[in-house]
């Protein structure tokens, strides 16, 4: 158990899970698309579509501004401005307004029957995205890192295999789903019997049984917006939390980088949420301030379909942009809710009564701020994130027999910054990384870490990434632990495609 | 500046600031009042000499140390038929002379008490109620000084005729009814008999005094 978390945390979850981000950098679009002059999208930014401008976040983690042509780093810190032309990958609302409107403006042409009309008007789509990843970790074989499931070979891994599923309703309603398909669990380590790999083999009923091995679907997000005006729109269902960059911007494709920063993978605010939201911008000239805020079952053992408790989570998020020195965005999150975990309750047949267990329960807050700033080619991104959580009387999770959870404090942040070349469209950069994991019981010996990465980011194609990174990680205080050929160095190429 | 540009600079650093004073973490007291904090392994565990149960720290008993989640003896203790800690039978029972004080010297049963059946066995002295003694025991508040008494040997065992109960504390054969033996010789003033057995007058059926169950006695 350890270990596995121990390599998580050193490597990288998105070994195993690739970075389901983008924050960083849309892919470079073929059509570019005036800021500020498109109504807001509210949907979430799906990956870019291969011909499609690529939509950046907002406060509220809905798409906004698509790419100019050739530059994504431009377009990823035009979410101070308004919301852009809608592309393929946001189908809904005002994102899609202008094919909207092209297509209204042809089917009011046509003969047909209504539906046909509508479905002219608002079609549903199906798009996507994908990554293939290579690495070459260097540690000793034995090496904790191992624990992740990393083993100390080259190996490659399909990353995300995401599809999005949306339908624009008409001019305020809109839908978007996004699914995942995995190959776990197999060969994950299994939590009943640790030490031994699940195995999802099967045989085949439709080949004579011969085996094959099964996979997971995960939901993604599943949301209906509704959009009253630009200064406020609905959703509901469950949406990626409005925080920082690399939350919302979704999408290996999209990301500068392969890995997603510890405090974004960590979670220390929680990725996703079920429930409402409100959000909506405004802008004035070069300004743009921008606003989400959200009630939601918070975190839970099963929170896309119950809240364990009464209290609801609250989630907030301002931002503003200024596009008179490139484009220029800060923002900051807030989260508070409780966390409860309970066993599933048991009637009790002598007294017709149903009773459960509470087996953990937390308070938790959050905050985080953000920094973009998009300048010719040159792009900054930073993220600081905090987070605490304290039982105040509620339930300690066990971490072994007569030991529990003490209250926790984790926080860090990462700077990432990189240059779009005019060479091939490449675009080196750099991440520093700081992460304090605080009285984490699963790996006591490490307190904090350190991370640095350098890379080389290739937009191949309107819709083809590529992408090669040197990780170096260190654990400052883990020295009781972790020998000096324990450090981390990975050399690590992906490959995205959005289709 | 312009003032737009001011009030965009000033919204953006009133969001950046963090909530100061809104935390409600105490690195000082990450455990609560009842747990302490052990660094070494980043947990939270009750303090020397209590366990966790349900999230509540309970201190262990007397003669207990706190072993991971559990209570257990201490070292030389064993836990005894009441669930406490206590320190082991040994001795008792044990053969020893009685007429030799110091025969079961050192021993937690140190008194070496004669039996009905003349030898003599280590014991428990100084009770005055069978609770105080250990299991199937019975205090013999008739002695002096009182001791705890074994169960009879040979009570209940199946007879024929006295040679069959010979050298046990149940050294008479009641061939006629039970055909078991039984403890002769009791006194019914002091009814000197063990725990739920009651001194019986049988002289008129020319037996001797004999202790027989509560309430088998004939009238």
């Amino acid at each position: 158990m350890r270990g596995t978390r121990l390599a998580l945390l050193l490597v990288l979850s998105a070994l195993v899970r690739t970075p389901r981000v983008a924050a960083q950098e849309p892919v470079p679009t073929p059509e570019p698309t005036e800021l500020d002059s498109a109504p807001a999208a509210t949907p979430e930014e799906p990956p870019p579509a291969p011909s499609a401008p690529v939509p950046a976040s907002s406060a509220s983690g809905a798409p906004e501004v698509a790419a100019p042509a050739g530059d994504a780093a431009t377009t990823a810190s035009a979410a101070t401005s308004p919301p852009a032309t809608p592309t393929k990958s946001e189908p809904t609302a005002d994102s899609v307004s202008a094919a909207l409107v092209a297509n209204e403006a042809d089917a009011s042409d046509a003969a047909g029957d209504t539906a046909s009309e509508d479905v002219q008007a608002h079609p549903f789509e199906i798009y996507g995205f994908a990554d293939i990843y290579f690495a070459a970790p260097f540690y000793r074989p034995n090496s904790p890192y191992a624990a992740a499931g990393l083993g100390s070979h080259t190996f490659f891994s399909i990353g995300n295999f995401n599809l999005y599923l949306s339908k624009s309703l008409d001019e305020s309603w809109s839908f978007l789903g996004e699914v995942r398909f995995l190959y776990a669990p197999n060969g994950a380590n299994d939590p009943a019997n640790p030490g031994t790999r699940i195995s999802t083999q099967v045989g085949d009923y439709a080949d004579i049984d011969r085996p094959f091995r099964w996979g997971a679907i995960e939901v993604e997000r599943l949301h209906v917006d509704y959009r009253h005006s630009e200064l406020f729109s609905l959703r509901l269902g469950q949406w990626l939390t409005p925080y920082g960059i690399w939350n919302i911007d979704h999408g290996s494709p999209t990301v500068i980088a392969i890995q997603r920063p510890y405090i974004v993978g960590e979670e220390l605010f929680p990725e996703q949420q079920t429930g409402l939201q409100a959000f909506g911008q405004a802008f004035a000239g070069d300004l743009k301030l921008g606003y989400a805020l959200g009630v939601s079952n918070g975190r839970g053992p099963m929170d896309q379909q119950r809240d364990l408790d009464y209290d609801k989570a609250f989630t907030g998020r301002l931002e503003a942009g200024y596009n008179g020195l490139g484009d220029l965005r800060v923002g900051s999150s807030y989260y508070r809710g409780r966390y409860t975990n309970a066993s599933f309750p048991l009637i009790d047949a002598s007294t017709a009564s149903a009773d459960r267990k509470v087996l953990e329960q937390y308070y938790e807050q959050s905050f985080g701020a953000d920094l973009q700033w998009d300048y010719e080619k040159f792009l900054l991104r930073s993220e600081f994130a905090y987070s605490e959580r304290w039982y105040q009387g509620g339930v300690r999770k066990v971490v072994s027999p007569g030991q529990v959870y003490p209250d926790r404090r984790r926080y860090g942040a990462y700077v990432l910054a990189g240059y779009r070349t005019p060479f091939f469209d490449l675009m080196p950069y750099a991440i520093l990384q700081h992460y304090v994991l605080g009285h984490d019981p699963v790996l006591p010996q490490l307190d904090r870490l350190r991370a640095y990465h350098a890379g080389i980011n290739w937009a191949v194609t309107p819709s083809v990434t590529a992408k090669g990174e040197y990780v170096y990680v260190i654990f400052p205080d883990a020295a009781s632990l972790l020998t000096e050929r324990d450090t981390l160095h990975l050399v690590q190429f992906q490959l995205a495609v959005a289709f | 500046m312009p003032r737009r540009f001011r009030a965009a600079w000033a919204v953006s650093l009133l969001m950046v600031l963090p909530p100061v004073g809104a935390c409600q973490f105490e690195s000082s007291d990450v455990c609560g009042p009842e747990l302490e904090f052990n660094s070494g392994v980043n947990v939270c565990q009750c303090k020397a000499g209590s366990i966790l149960v349900g999230g509540q720290c309970v201190a262990c008993a007397e003669h207990e140390i706190a072993v991971v989640d559990k209570c257990e003896c201490e070292t030389g203790f064993v836990r005894g038929a009441t669930g406490t800690c206590e320190l082991p039978i040994v001795g008792l029972g044990d053969s020893c002379d009685p007429d030799q004080a110091s025969s079961c010297a050192g021993k937690k049963y140190d008194y070496c008490a004669r039996a009905r059946a003349g030898d003599g066995y280590c014991t428990q002295s100084a009770c005055s109620a069978s609770t105080e003694c250990p299991a199937g025991y019975t205090c013999a508040i008739w002695a002096t000084p009182a001791f705890c008494e074994r169960p009879p040997t040979g009570l209940g065992q199946t007879c024929a005729a006295s040679t069959d109960c010979a050298g046990k504390d149940a050294s008479f054969c009641e061939a006629f009814v039970s055909k078991a033996c039984l403890v002769p010789n009791c006194d019914l003033g002091r009814n000197d008999c063990s725990d739920t057995f009651g001194c019986c007058d049988l002289s008129k059926f020319a037996l001797p005094n004999l202790c027989v169950p509560i309430g088998m006695c004939p009238k």
